[in-house]
């Protein structure tokens, strides 16, 4: 059963597309919402938690319209995408301050802050004024008060973003958690590998549009079925397209307007990259610098999108 | 380093009133403003009229003090008479007070917020944007209070007191209700107002100065034009007063002399300037309206 249903949802900045006529039904455990910045994420995150009014379509969680429902907010969890706190407040202060607009009652915030506050490994800094947080520390606080109040429904805007290693993996650890135990989860990220350690459910926005939705193995086999683009940068660029020419695994090579490099697309990147060592070696070709174009999302985008 | 157990423990005990999730905003925020550097120091200056009101109530307690001094008895009993128009001018003399406190207690309520994008935060929670303006509000509105009803109605205290005559809330009943009504008349506006402005700004600074234009410009504007236009044809067509309908300070003015029922300073109708009020109160709830949402609409 959905726990967050979505229908033909869209939101307008003036002139400017938020989200356009999305439809989709959430269900209990973690889903990601994968796209690439300004693709909307954010905006249907607001929009799910009734801080902005959609122009068309409706939404609800649990089976409260989202809009202008106090109750609402007594179900959700939710971690916006944002870094400036109030820097004078302790951590302990301010999630104990977080906890009480919940209603929770002095003594109970307080305990209900500083259990939080372990939960997300932050104990040793309960007494510290939130301004001398790292940015890693102030993500995990964030973390924090979104799930005080022990919500059923959690929504995550980029909760990884900014996080040391330590903190991004009890953070994962704790949204699949979350899933496990039967709680709806709809995290945000730009980074495609984040949110598979997370779930295998995602939706794909772009445009504020919803391009797909389904298991995250099926986008990676689409993005191994397209070529890749691997710029190289090297003093001798002409020798080394008379080489690459004759590999089988080049379909193309070009020029860039930089003297120095070129463009190679490829379908086998592996054997690609395997083969190229030791010609460098062999023929004494200097390569200064290798870049693949293709891994960031926007292209796996672009590759989705293509007709 | 210490190991938790990663479950989650939901409270199960009493939760706190909902009604009352806005005292929780406010009390943090009266202490924020209370921790406010030199806030202490300008709180006291502001309660300097209160102590010369009651040193002024003692005095007129003890008249045969000034009369042994030399001072002439009818002229010292009229000067320190205790009556309507001393609480009127106490509360009238406070407006400058009431600006300073507005000024540190209100520029940085909204604005704070606004810069930490906190209001997304608060909106996250069960509180609606009336909760999040009452508690930002009573912030104002209590030091607001401390300077202008607590101090006028301790003065009421101090002459039953010194008098040793406690009838007497009872037989000027009617007098602490026009306290308690033209206190209101002054701090409602003044907390709608600096709240409307902090929700502009995301800058305490900006803030400040953004209200001092608010609050002096068309006080100095009003006496121009109504000085300037002062001519017999233009007063055919517009009253003279009419200009002073345009700023606070005239309002107040007005208003208080009507609670009061003392001659007033200007010919228009008071209904006028309940009007002119009550454009203020629409104008702030509509600006507050339109800048207190969670989401930063970027064009």
């Amino acid at each position: 059963m959905a726990v967050i249903e979505i229908q033909n949802l869209s939101k307008w900045y003036d002139m400017v597309l938020g989200v356009s006529d999305i439809t989709a039904r959430i269900e209990p455990g973690v889903t990601g919402l994968l796209g690439p910045n300004g693709a909307g994420k954010s905006t249907l995150m607001k929009l799910l938690t009734g801080q902005m009014k959609a122009d068309t379509g409706h939404a609800a969680i649990g089976g409260i319209p989202v809009w202008n429902r106090i109750a609402l907010y007594e179900i959700v969890g939710f971690c916006p995408d944002m870094e400036k706190f109030y820097e004078r407040l302790t951590g302990h202060e301010f999630l104990t301050y977080m906890a009480r607009l919940h209603g929770l009652p002095k003594k109970a915030a307080r305990e209900t802050a500083f259990e939080g506050m372990c939960r997300l490994g932050l104990e040793d800094a309960v007494d510290k004024r939130i301004g001398a947080y790292s940015k890693g520390m102030r993500q995990r606080l964030k973390f924090a008060q979104a799930i005080l109040h022990d919500p059923p429904v959690l929504l995550l805007d980029e909760p990884l973003q900014g996080m040391d290693p330590l903190g991004r993996m009890q953070c994962v650890e704790m949204i699949r958690e979350f899933g496990r135990r039967g709680k709806t989860v709809l995290v945000s990220s730009h980074i495609l590998h984040e949110v598979e350690e997370m779930t295998h459910r995602i939706l794909v926005l772009n445009h504020g549009q919803l391009l797909a939705e389904g298991d995250v193995h099926e986008i990676r086999e689409l993005i191994e079925e397209q070529p890749r683009h691997v710029r190289i940068q090297t003093p001798k660029r002409r020798e080394l397209s008379n080489i690459l020419v004759a590999f089988p695994e080049v379909q193309t090579i070009s020029f860039e307007e930089d003297p120095e490099e070129l463009t190679v697309q490829t379908l086998s990147p592996d054997a690609f990259f395997q083969r190229l060592p030791a010609l460098v070696l062999e023929q004494h070709i200097p390569i200064t610098q290798i870049a693949t174009l293709d891994d960031n999302l926007e292209s796996v985008f672009e590759y989705l999108v293509k007709p | 380093m210490p190991v938790y157990e990663q479950t989650y423990r939901h409270y199960e005990g009493v939760y706190r009133p909902r009604t009352l999730i806005w005292t929780i905003i406010a009390s943090r925020g009266i202490r924020r403003v209370w921790q406010t550097k030199w806030f202490k120091m300008v709180l006291f200056f502001c309660l300097a009229p209160f102590l010369i009101r009651a040193i002024q109530i003692y005095l007129s307690v003890n008249l045969e003090l000034l009369q042994w001094m030399g001072f002439p008895a009818q002229q010292v009993e009229e000067l320190l008479a205790i009556d309507d128009l001393f609480y009127l001018n106490f509360l009238q003399s406070q407006m400058f007070a009431c600006f300073l406190i507005t000024l540190i207690a209100g520029a940085d309520l909204i604005a704070s917020d606004r810069r930490t994008k906190a209001l997304t935060l608060y909106l996250s929670k069960p509180i609606t944007r009336l909760d999040y303006l009452f508690g930002k509000g009573a912030v104002a509105l209590t030091y607001l209070y401390g300077v202008t009803l607590i101090p006028a109605l301790l003065l009421m205290f101090l002459y039953a007191f010194f008098h040793e005559d406690w009838g007497y809330f009872w037989s000027q009943r009617t007098l602490f209700l026009r306290i308690v009504v033209y206190a209101h008349v002054l701090v409602l506006p003044m907390v709608l107002m600096i709240l409307a402005v902090s929700s502009l700004s995301k800058s305490k600074v900006n803030s400040v100065v953004m209200f001092c234009v608010i609050y002096l410009i068309p006080l100095a504007l009003c006496n121009i034009l109504r000085e300037t236009l002062d001519d017999p044809i233009i007063t055919r067509f517009i009253p003279r007063d009419f200009w002073s309908l345009f700023c606070i300070q005239n309002i107040w003015a007005q208003l208080g002399n009507t609670v009061f029922h003392q001659d007033l300073p200007y010919e228009m109708h008071w209904m006028w300037y309940a009007a002119g009020m009550a454009v203020v109160w629409i104008l702030c709830g509509w600006v507050l309206h339109r800048q207190i949402q969670a989401v930063e609409v970027v064009k």
